[in-house]
This record gives structure tokens, sequence and C-alpha cells, in this order.
């Protein structure tokens, strides 16, 4: 399709294991995230979805099948890949002994941003008031909007999310989600997985569940309850996924 | 092109800040330095202080029959007018670091260790002969010939030290020192920070940013050279004035104004120092240190290289120059050795499985 930001065909990755045997972590797996959508994975642990997510923010190369962001291959031009995302995992870090300010401006200089570009991502993440703060003294939540806010200085087309809300509380999360939904609004392609059946149905527009290194279904969450014959998406993620399994 | 040496200073930037902010890092590469080497200059100072009997004193008009140029050349000593002894030195007429005043306590093995080391030497090559010259013409100025021109004999560097001789000799202490310093950093500072931001998953972060892995890696250890080059200029420069202010309360004659206010700013700077190490905020007091700090290091280390302080700064230059160059480059070495290291890691980061 013509606004598909990020896109996924055939993807596959295999990781080799001992005594020559191998494991298909991400089998054949396809989907697109378009401009000013919330595109959710849902999985098991296992499941394949951070090794997916891994493929497309140029961290993991694909073993077969392509996969592109903004036009741009993940595997031949990773470079301009990372210039069109903001990537954040639960194991993304910040650098230790910084203040906001300043950890905000080192990634700006990274993107090759103006340094007004990072007092504008501290503005969208609620944050301006902190920049003097030690990032070691921040809260989770706060650290986490940070993280957002880093991988984000430069207001990338494509927000790659994995499990950002993962040890958040329920404010916490809720203002993070704000800032998606913001990006969202403005035009950004935001790929999410989360294993939170209430923010997957609260925020995505769409949702791929997978299980066993492929997607087994696709859709919005009303479509995914009503393909399981279930009354909420929780129940239609079991569902789902003990049918794949 | 433009940007992406903005992204590679940035990250030096990033990694300068870090190290300068790790607990502990700072005092224990800088101000402790700084103190122990004073401490060990004072420790010379006590261990070989000379008796009053050690410096020999005689006046120029010897008394006929006494044919002191023929000695002097003979044995290979020089006469060094005691109303200059410092111009001496400057002049080169006799070595740097070791000069004395006559009627007082010679005072030249104070000058650092290297100053030490060579008076050692100078004492082990004396002959016989020069000993019984030096006897003679002390005994004759005990006579009280005359004390109207006195001058100071002391043993010209003509002579090698023989075989072995430094066998026994702490050389190169100083400079053995200064290259704790980068090296220090490195232990102190890199690997707990690469550790740090292993566990942290700043890597992984970084990985994801429009930057090599490569490039990211020749960044930090750019940073730990940018540190640890400082912190030796620092320190020299530090030491020396410390050391000058040692000196300056030792040596008889006018104290030098810029030597004692160096001295005092690199105290302050280094209690600055001390304040500021264990804390995370204050970052502006903590750079005014550093560059009050930086500010005096410079001052000590252009004045030693000028030549004003020859007797002070030229051993220790020397001794630098001399014995230097071996940790430095072991210093660069382990700083190589950890960039093919990180760019491993690096690498790896981007293939393992999540």
């Amino acid at each position: 399709m013509a606004d598909a930001v990020i896109a996924a065909t055939a993807l596959r990755r295999v990781w080799p294991l001992a005594q020559k045997q191998e494991v298909v972590a991400v089998d054949l797996v396809s989907f697109e995230v378009r401009a000013g959508e919330v595109f959710g994975l849902l999985g098991p642990n296992g499941a394949g979805k951070t090794t997916t997510i891994r493929m497309l923010a140029t961290l993991t190369v694909p073993t077969s099948g392509s996969a592109s962001v903004c036009g741009h291959d993940v595997a031949r031009e990773a470079d301009a890949v990372r210039r069109s995302i903001g990537y954040v995992s639960v194991s993304s870090g910040l650098p230790t002994l910084l203040t906001v300010g300043e950890t905000i401006r080192t990634f700006a200089a990274l993107q090759g941003d103006a340094p007004s570009a990072a007092v504008d991502a501290l503005a969208r993440f609620g944050l301006a008031d902190l920049g003097d703060r030690a990032v070691d003294a921040l809260s989770t939540g706060l650290r986490q909007r940070l993280r957002l806010a880093c991988a984000t200085v430069h207001d990338p087309p494509a927000w790659i999310l994995d499990e950002p809300t993962s040890g958040l509380d329920v404010m916490a999360a809720d203002e993070l989600l704000t800032a998606v939904r913001a990006a969202r609004d403005r035009g950004a392609a935001v790929l999410f997985s989360t294993h939170d059946m209430g923010i997957a149905e609260d925020i995505c527009d769409r949702i791929a569940i997978m299980h066993a290194g492929r997607i087994h279904a696709v859709g919005t969450a009303e479509a995914l309850k009503s393909l399981a014959g279930v009354p909420d998406l929780r129940r239609a993620f079991v569902a789902i996924v003990r049918g794949a399994g | 092109m433009r940007a992406s040496a903005r992204a590679f200073f940035a990250l030096v930037a990033m990694d300068v800040r870090r190290i300068v902010r790790t607990r502990w890092a700072m005092p224990l590469l800088i101000v402790v330095p700084l103190f122990l080497v004073p401490i060990s200059e004072l420790a010379a100072v006590l261990i070989t202080r000379p008796s009053a009997a050690d410096t020999v004193a005689i006046p120029m008009d010897l008394p006929d029959g006494f044919p002191l140029q023929e000695q002097l050349l003979a044995f290979k000593l020089t006469a060094v007018p005691s109303a200059d002894p410092r111009a001496a030195v400057l002049r080169g007429e006799v070595d740097a670091g070791i000069y004395g005043i006559a009627g007082s306590v010679t005072s030249g093995w104070t000058a650092n260790v290297a100053g030490d080391v060579d008076w050692r030497v100078r004492r082990a090559v004396m002959t016989a002969g020069q000993r019984a010259l030096l006897d003679e013409a002390g005994r004759r100025g005990g006579d009280g010939l005359t004390t109207a021109s006195p001058i100071v004999l002391w043993p010209k560097a003509t002579a090698g030290p023989p075989e072995g001789l430094f066998d026994d000799v702490p050389r190169g202490v100083l400079s053995g020192w200064l290259a704790l310093v980068p090296l220090s950093v490195l232990f102190y500072a890199l690997l707990p920070l690469a550790a740090s931001d292993r566990a942290t998953g700043l890597y992984e972060t970084l990985l994801t940013m429009p930057l090599s892995p490569r490039r990211a890696v020749v960044a930090r250890v750019v940073a730990v050279m940018v540190i640890s080059l400082t912190a030796t200029g620092l320190y020299t420069g530090g030491g020396l004035t410390l050391v000058g202010m040692l000196r300056a309360s030792m040596l008889p004659g006018p104290i030098d104004v810029l030597r004692v206010a160096s001295a005092q700013a690199a105290m302050i700077s280094a209690l600055v120092w001390a304040g500021e190490g264990a804390q995370t905020s204050a970052s502006a007091m903590r750079m005014g240190g550093l560059i009050l700090y930086g500010a005096m290091g410079l001052v000590g280390a252009a004045t030693a290289i000028q030549g004003s302080w020859v007797p002070l700064g030229g051993p220790l230059v020397a001794n630098v120059a001399k014995d230097g160059y071996g940790p430095f480059a072991l210093g660069l070495l382990s700083t190589s050795a950890l960039t093919a290291v990180f760019l491993a890691m690096a690498a790896r980061e981007r293939g393992k499985p999540p």
C-alpha cells in the first residue's frame, strides 16, 4: 500500500542451536503499519514479537524475507532506517550520570538534529521542567518517558515500541500512551508490542496475534473478538493462540 | 559529514561527562596522586637531608701553593659562586637540581625524586681523590683564611655512572606515578562504565542510532584519552606547583609569588575536587573547579617547560621524557586493546538473539 510506513514481507529468522539444530523464531511474517496507525503485536512469551521488532529496528538481520521502513530496506539501508525510526524496548538503556537535558541533547546530536529538537522533545513528553534533574534520580515512569523522548527526539515517521509500558504503573503508562497517541495524530506509524490486553485494546488500531513465530490473526480488536466469538480481547487472544497451537 | 562529526563529539562529550562524574574517579585519579608527590618528596628530604658537614665552602682567594684550578680540572670538579647558585644552574654550569649555598643546608636533592637519584649517582662516582680535595678545601675554609667570597664545590657530571649503579635506585618513580593516571582512568572509569552500559542496554540504544558501532567505540576511547591526558597534565602541573611550594618554603631567598599563588590555586582546586567528587549535582561548581585546576596546571607546566623552574621542572620533565614513554605506551596499548574488545562487543550486540 502506498501509505505503509513499516512493511514486513515473509520475514524469517532462524537461530542456530548446538549440535547443528536450529530454532525458527520468526516464520514468514508479513504485515504493514500505515501512517497515523498504531499496530499492536500480541503474543505469548517466545512468540517471536521481539525478534520481529529487532529485525525492523536493524538490531537483527533477517534470515530471509524483507522488511522496510519508509521504503528503506532494513538489511541494505540500515542507516536510513535508523534515521526513520524511534525504537524503545524493555532493554533500552540511558546513559548514567547525566542530567535529563544533557541526555536529550546528546541524542538530538546523535540524530543530527539541532538542540532545539531536544527542547521540543522534552516538551512533548512533559519533561521540560526536569532538564537539570539527574537521570539516575528519575522515577521508573519518568525514565521510560525520557527513553521514549530520546528515541523519538527527531520526531520520526516510524515508532517501534517493544513493551514500552512494561513495569509502569497505571498513571505512568497512561502518560506514555498519551504521547503515543499524539504521535499517531501527527501521522506517525507506531508498531506497539505489549502483553497488556487492556492497553492493546485501548491504543491499537489493528492488532496481530503471534504464536510460535507466525501471525495467526490480524484485525481490529472488535474483529478479533468477533473472530474468536468471545466478548473481550483477552479471551480472543487465548482462543486464537490455543487454536494455533 | 558535519552532522556525523557532531554526533561523534556528542558521544565523546557524553562519556567525558560520565567519567568525570564517576564516583571517586577524580579524587582517586588526581587529588590523591597530587598529594602523594609532595609526600614522597618530603620523605626523600627527610631521609636524605644532609648534615651541614656535607656542604663544602671554601674561599676563592686560597693561599699560594694550593693548586685549586688544576685540582678542579684534574678531579672534574666545578666551582660555583655561592652568590647566585640558581643562576649557575640556569646557565648550565652545574647540573639542574643540584646546587648548594655555602654555609647552608644543601637542598639540591629536595628538587624531586629525579634530583635525588642524580645526587646519589654523583656521590657514588666521586673518587677518593675528589673526596680528598673536598676535605682539604673544607679544612682550609674552616681555618678561616677568608670568607669574603665563598664558593661551593660540586663534582662535575663528566664521569658516567658505573655499570649497574642504577640497579638499586628507584628509577622512574615519578613517571611511574604519571603512568598510573591514564591506566587508573581506564580501570576505574572505562571498564565499570562499559559493564554498566552493557547491563543497562545503552549499547542497544546506541545501535539504533544512525551511528556505526565502530564510531561509538572510538568516541569512547577518545573520551578516555581526553580524560587521561588531561588528568596527567593536571597532575604534572599540580605536582610541580605543590613541589614548588615545598621547595620555596625550604630554600632561602625570596619566595616566588607566582609559585605560591599557583600552589594555593592547586590546593583550593584539589579541595573543590575532593568536595565535589562524591556528588552528582552542582555541575557548575565542578566545572569551575576543573577550569581553575586546569588553569593552574597549565601555568605550572608552562612555567616548568619555559625553564624558569629549571631546578624544579628540568629533572622532572627530563625524567618523564626518559622513563615515561614506556608506561605511556603501555597505556596507549591498553586503550587500543580495549578498543578491539568493545568493537567486538558492539558487533555482537547486533547479531545476538533477544
